[in-house]
């Protein structure tokens, strides 16, 4: 099998960090324990717009609009702002919740409607742990089964931080990756079951573009086991979907309790080329899911009372008067730029509304104050007014 | 020519529509009936209108076609044959949109009968459309709804059927145009729905076309750019840099009038074009086959019996122009279907994968 100059390259770089990571620091100096508040980041996407979350009159999210709402702040006018090179897309979306600036992304690679992308300054994640001492296991990205480029988000270049303090990363592409392993270890299956399971393996592998799909954390692999366990080897037993990620989230916070955790649900983004329905039914999907999260928090005496919720999706989508279905994202359209977003939790106020204008990077050093960390690089300024 | 009372079409002079003399009266009447035209054209019951209109005109220009190249005259000529001959001269009138020229009997049926013949020839069109196109139409809607569907609900071991199936609807699409345009002018010269189930006729009437079925498939090709150019102007419209996002209620709705009016003329204007040279071809098929055709007996006055009159030509196209004609309807009628597939990606409304507005009811949702 040929492979070019640059995956081996690439293939190489990995590998080097991955077995250096355990030689570099961290750093010398004793972190201290992470006390709380737990966070859980819930990305709304991908893609929606206000009038289907949080207006009243044509919500698809009772949940979020009657019960969360109360209990804590909205920010009804959160935008993305229009500047030049800014895209209304889920990567960079999601990129700006994480880091707090625009721009704090290089392209590594990107292909037709596949962007790869790292970020260049350090996420929440990193921020976390490099200040306290929380295991990768404890500082979790929940991926979407269709958004591989996603995953490598965990981390990003920035010189003072990086792999060392990635987190980790629960998605449907990497189970597979390590289910496809074990049934090749355990060489279940007859010669022609285990050279497709081999040929699939290297099909996942090759998505995996920076060679981190593969975790080594014990925790981590653990709750793949279990999750194997309980949902078996053929992927019709487990949920789908957005759905599956709600699952990922209630079974990490149970086995795993992690400190921070961002859940990327994405099936919004359906209606790009398809029904309508796709749209406002996943809105449901994604509220049904918030519900059991909260539920979850409520119930797990490590989360109760000591855990904020931040709700934000990544993108607006169109809201153009002269189409029939007008959900596209991608034409810079005014109601592209348009989000909320929704707090609530241990040091969050209650009831209260922030009517003025707030951009997007706001939300990165929001979290970083609730947790104690400093998020110098990031562009936005903190809610100050969400807190108590 | 008129109509008198006991029936009979009356040649006075050659009537010829449009006057022979006059260039500045016919551009005058050109322009009116673009604007009567795109009038019809901004609703799909009007639009049945616009299409009979159509029909009519296709009729036409079929047998002046013909007669040009039988009797070797030119068009002003053909058009006095035409209306000399009791048989045919109907066919020498330009059709009106309301009136008819021809009617015998009252000024209920001189200024409204052409609209009732309108509405009937433009019902029999629209059979005629959904006939020919409803199979992909529907393969297409199907393959849409349920590749997105099956994706969302993460059927991953059932993907290619979306895709599968669009291919299906996509192939059946791409060669039913290239039979297309014989056909609806076979529907149109016959006035008979039954005439698009003439596959045998319709398939030689093709071959013998020749390279003149290149410009009815240019044009719906042109025609289905343009249509892909409509749908995007909505999308673009709504860049910060137009403005649009800031207009009031009435404001929208002006630019939505706008958008409508200009979609109207646009689809008005290229299905006219498509439908007149789909025509021409029908002529010169007719003409290259000549002498009476295989198939069910025609309509009295039609302009396939005016076929069987003319001195029979043996010069079909040779086999290799037939193919050669045949590939570059093929390239056109792709770009046609792949126009349709990204014009879904701006707007994905269902009512668009069944709506066809250059070679169907010339009207866009």
């Amino acid at each position: 099998m040929r492979i070019s100059r640059r995956r081996f390259s690439q293939g190489i770089a990995a590998v080097g960090l991955q077995l250096a990571a355990p030689l570099f620091p961290q750093p010398a100096v004793a972190r201290p324990s992470y006390r709380g508040p737990n966070v859980i980041m819930v990305r709304f996407g991908g893609g929606v717009r206000r009038r289907e979350t949080i207006e009243a009159a044509t919500s698809y999210a009772p949940y979020l609009l009657n019960e969360l709402v109360p209990r804590g702040v909205l920010v009804p006018d959160l935008s993305i702002a229009n500047l030049d090179g800014v895209d209304t897309s889920h990567e960079e979306g999601t990129l700006n919740l994480l880091t707090g600036r625009y721009h704090a992304y290089r392209d590594a690679g990107s292909r037709i409607l596949v962007p790869h992308l790292e970020p260049t300054e350090p996420t929440l994640f990193e921020l976390l742990r490099k200040a306290y001492d929380v295991a990768p296991s404890e500082a979790l990205l929940i991926n979407g089964e269709d958004r591989p480029q996603e995953e490598f988000f965990a981390y990003g270049t920035h010189p003072s931080f990086g792999v060392a303090f990635r987190s980790e990363v629960l998605s449907l592409f990497r189970f597979k990756l390590m289910k496809l392993q074990w049934l090749l270890d355990e060489k279940s299956g007859s010669e022609d079951e285990l050279l497709a399971t081999a040929n699939e393996l290297e099909k996942l592998k090759r998505s995996d573009w920076r060679g981190s799909g593969r975790t080594e954390d014990p925790a981590v692999v653990r709750f793949w086991q279990r999750w194997r366990q309980r949902y078996g080897d053929s992927g019709f037993v487990n949920p789908r979907g957005d759905r599956l990620l709600t699952e990922l989230a209630v079974t990490a916070m149970t086995e795993l309790s992690p400190k921070l955790m961002m859940v990327c649900y994405q099936d919004p983004d359906y209606v790009h080329w398809g029904n309508a329905s796709h749209y406002t039914r996943a809105i449901a999907v994604i509220d049904d899911g918030l519900k059991r999260l909260v539920a979850a928090s409520e119930a797990l005496p490590a989360y109760r009372d000591n855990t904020v919720f931040v709700i934000v999706p990544d993108c607006g989508r169109d809201a153009n008067p002269l189409m029939d279905v007008p959900f596209q994202h991608h034409f810079n359209s005014r109601a592209a730029h348009e989000i909320f977003a929704v707090l609530f939790g241990t040091g969050i106020a209650k009831g209260r509304q922030i009517r003025s204008a707030k951009d997007q990077t706001a939300i990165a050093p929001t979290v970083a104050t609730l947790m104690g960390l400093t998020a110098s690089s990031a562009e936005g300024d903190s809610l100050r007014e969400a807190l108590t | 020519m008129t109509g008198s009372s006991d029936g009979a079409i009356v040649v006075e002079t050659p009537h010829l529509g449009d006057r022979t003399h006059g260039w500045l009266r016919r551009i005058v009447a050109g322009g009116v009936r673009i604007v009567v035209g795109t009038a019809l054209c901004l609703t799909p019951f009007t639009a049945i209108v616009a299409l009979g209109w159509m029909q009519r005109l296709m009729r036409r220009e079929a047998a002046v076609t013909l007669l040009r190249r039988t009797a070797r005259v030119d068009r002003r000529e053909a058009i006095r044959r035409l209306a000399r001959n009791p048989a045919t001269a109907e066919l020498a009138c330009y059709p009106g949109f309301f009136g008819d020229k021809t009617a015998a009997g009252g000024v209920l049926r001189r200024y409204f009968g052409g609209l009732w013949r309108n509405i009937s020839e433009g019902i029999t069109a629209v059979g005629a459309v959904v006939a020919t196109t409803l199979l992909f139409a529907l393969l297409l809607l199907g393959a849409w709804w349920a590749g997105w569907e099956n994706s969302f609900n993460k059927g991953y071991e059932q993907s290619a059927v979306g895709p599968l199936t669009w291919l299906a609807g996509a192939t059946l699409a791409i060669a039913t145009l290239r039979y297309l345009p014989i056909a609806t002018a076979h529907v149109a010269s016959e006035r008979r729905l039954a005439a698009v189930a003439e596959v045998r006729r319709i398939r030689e009437l093709t071959g013998a076309a020749g390279m003149s079925l290149i410009w009815p498939a240019l044009m719906i090709a042109l025609g289905s750019l343009a249509v892909l150019g409509l749908r995007i102007l909505p999308v673009l419209l709504q860049r910060p840099e137009t403005g649009f996002a800031d207009l009031d209620e009435q404001g929208i709705e002006r630019v939505r009038t706008y958008i409508a009016m200009l979609s109207a003329c646009v689809v008005f204007l290229t299905a006219l074009i498509y439908r007149l040279a789909a025509a021409k071809a029908y002529g010169r098929a007719l003409h290259r086959l000549g002498g009476p055709l295989v198939g069910s007996p025609t309509a009295p006055g039609s302009v396939v019996a005016l076929a069987g009159e003319a001195a029979s030509s043996s010069r079909r196209p040779l086999r290799i122009t037939q193919a050669a004609a045949a590939l570059v309807v093929l390239a056109l009628s792709t770009m046609a279907v792949a126009a349709l597939l990204v014009g879904q990606f701006m707007n994905h409304s269902w009512l668009l994968w069944m709506s066809f507005p250059v070679f169907g009811v010339p009207w866009l949702p």
